[in-house]
């Protein structure tokens, strides 16, 4: 189809390629020029390029904002989730993708099951159970159930492992190696661009979820900074009746760089981890 | 080997697989098993934000379907995913379709079409609300422009143009994205001598479109569209709460079951009501869940 290539089909291919790409980055840039702006210039004018180009919502953000605390918050979400859906998605997937044992079908359904339950579905429960642990406002109701396996990664380790060829695990046993040992001395070393990717993906989510903070996360102290977009950028201190838009678009700057450096340098197991968990998830 | 080792053997064996699967055991009572039957519970009570809470049997559930609120939710739930899911694949096949066509810089038209759909929904959520504002909004600013007049449309309070507007917004969600990857690599597997072939039978375009490409990447759009519809049902809050507010503005056109749910169980205390709408939610997905269950099992798992 691509073949046969006038140049009028071409250059109209194009120009379709150029308006998609304008649509699409429009957001960015909208927002990446908001941060530059005035209050006053950003609610009367729609200048891409600042008239009068200023860094106070930044200074405002770095100086007079929890700025840092709420990016703490947000890397302590992501390391502990990312701990421990590693090791426990991991560890599940093991006997699922290499053993044979009874209910194993079974449990491989429920785990498909429990992948299409919404977790919005469940959060209210969740909340009032949470809340009798006492782990409301903190990043435990987040965290700890990452350390229990979730359902998609634990599918994705296992379509993972399954691409490994058997023989390995077998030579390793003739070797003297158990079960156990062929988890750790084989599937684990020969998986870490494995490891790698479900990191890099559960990073993304992590860092992007709304969600769950909004519903467990009510003071400052373990403010991420998804809600603090919500609250603490959004009201600054002295003028809590007037939203203000370029400490927003600033602070989301600041939070659209970490994802465009990941695929600017991470692009293969960003794009790749994200095509695969399409096609097999 | 005697029967008796062979045995021993085998449930050393059954106890490691065991031993590997606690994490999920676990987790699957705990986070999910027992959340289920404590929401079913709670349903069934009059429960508050505080905790006082007593039985009050169906109530709950008789209320919900005697409300217009409730039933104007599911009806926008349901159009909301189903219109997203055809809107988002449609863009992201166009998007895999351009990109498919080598040229150069086409690095930079990936990231470009790619990008929005890995920031935070927030932040989109905050930069649409501006750009599809009344004052000093982009769009406005940009028709305006073109039109010669002064366009002063509140895009997004409007009854007429909060759908449009919406559905154009979805289009930079992380569905898309990942859609429009798995649909690039879909049109790379169609064997090229189909098309070569067609060419010699002197095809067209669409001819080639709807009669090739479409029935072999058909597998891929139908899997996609069913996943598409699991995560807009749990992902809407996270774009739709920030964009228009809990109360599904304007006049409640946007709120979807997830909104719903956090406005009864948080701003109205009411947690017991809550959970009833959370069981309905979650039937709903149960419903997709096994729709996408039988179409998977028909295409995807097939290779196993």
């Amino acid at each position: 189809m691509y073949k046969q290539s006038g140049t009028a089909k071409k250059v109209l291919i194009t120009i379709i390629k150029i308006i998609v790409a304008v649509i699409m980055f429009s957001p960015i840039i909208w927002i990446i020029s908001g941060g530059f702006k005035t209050l006053t210039e950003f609610t009367t004018t729609t200048s891409i390029i600042p008239e009068n180009p200023t860094t106070d919502a930044y200074s405002y953000i770095f100086k007079y904002s929890n700025f840092f605390k709420y990016f703490r918050n947000t890397v302590l979400l992501i390391l502990g989730t990312g701990v421990g859906t590693l090791l426990s998605s991991s560890l599940v997937a093991y006997p699922l993708a290499r053993m044979d044992f009874p209910g194993k079908n079974v449990f491989f359904a429920l785990i498909i099951a429990t992948m299409m339950v919404p977790g919005i579905a469940l959060i209210v429960p969740q909340y009032i159970m949470f809340g009798k642990l006492g782990w409301l406002d903190t990043l435990l109701p987040m965290i700890v159930p990452a350390f229990f396996a979730y359902p998609y990664n634990v599918f994705l380790f296992r379509q993972f492992f399954r691409s490994i060829p058997k023989e390995l695990d077998e030579a390793a046993i003739v070797d003297g190696c158990t079960p156990v040992g062929v988890f750790f001395k084989v599937l684990a070393p020969l998986s870490k661009p494995t490891y790698a990717t479900i990191a890099i993906l559960s990073s993304v989510f992590w860092w992007n979820e709304l969600t769950q903070p909004v519903f467990y996360i009510n003071s400052d102290k373990w403010r991420t900074l998804t809600i603090a977009l919500m609250t603490s950028f959004m009201y600054i201190k002295g003028n809590a009746f007037v939203i203000n838009w370029p400490t927003i678009m600033a602070a989301s700057t600041l939070m659209i760089i970490p994802p465009m450096l990941l695929y600017l340098f991470g692009s293969g197991y960003l794009v790749e981890g994200i095509k695969t968990s399409g096609l097999k998830g | 080997m005697d029967r008796n080792k062979r045995k021993s053997k085998e449930f050393k064996k059954n106890l490691t697989a065991y031993g590997f699967m606690t994490p999920w055991f676990i987790g699957f009572i705990c986070f999910t098993a027992f959340p289920v039957i404590f929401m079913i519970y709670v349903s069934l009570t009059n429960r508050k934000l505080n905790g006082v809470s007593q039985f009050v049997g169906f109530a709950n559930y008789k209320n919900i379907l005697a409300s217009s609120t409730f039933r104007n939710s599911f009806k926008v739930t349901i159009f909301f995913t189903i219109v997203m899911m055809i809107v988002t694949t449609i863009w992201a096949l166009l998007m895999a379709f351009l990109l498919n066509y080598k040229q150069k810089l086409n690095g930079i038209f990936q990231f470009c079409y790619f990008i929005p759909s890995v920031i935070p929904s927030v932040a989109l959520a905050y930069a649409f609300r501006t750009i599809f504002g009344k004052d000093a909004g982009l769009f406005n600013a940009l028709l305006s422009g073109i039109t010669g007049s002064n366009v002063q449309v509140n895009w997004l309070y409007n009854e007429h143009t909060v759908y449009p507007v919406l559905f154009f917004i979805t289009l930079f969600t992380y569905n898309t994205g990942q859609m429009m990857l798995v649909f690039r690599s879909g049109l790379n597997d169609v064997p090229v001598a189909l098309y070569e072939a067609a060419d010699i039978d002197g095809a067209g375009f669409w001819t080639k479109f709807t009669k090739i490409t479409l029935p072999m990447i058909s597998p891929v759009i139908l899997f996609n569209t069913v996943t598409g519809s699991i995560s807009a049902l749990n992902g809407s809050f996270a774009l739709l709460y920030p964009l228009t507010g809990d109360t599904g503005d304007p006049n409640k056109m946007t709120q979807v079951l997830s909104l719903l749910i956090y406005n009864e169980a948080f701003s109205n205390y009411k947690v017991g009501y809550g959970c009833a709408l959370s069981v309905i939610l979650f039937l709903l997905a149960c419903v997709f869940g096994a729709v996408l269950f039988g179409l998977s099992k028909k295409y995807v798992y097939y290779e196993n």
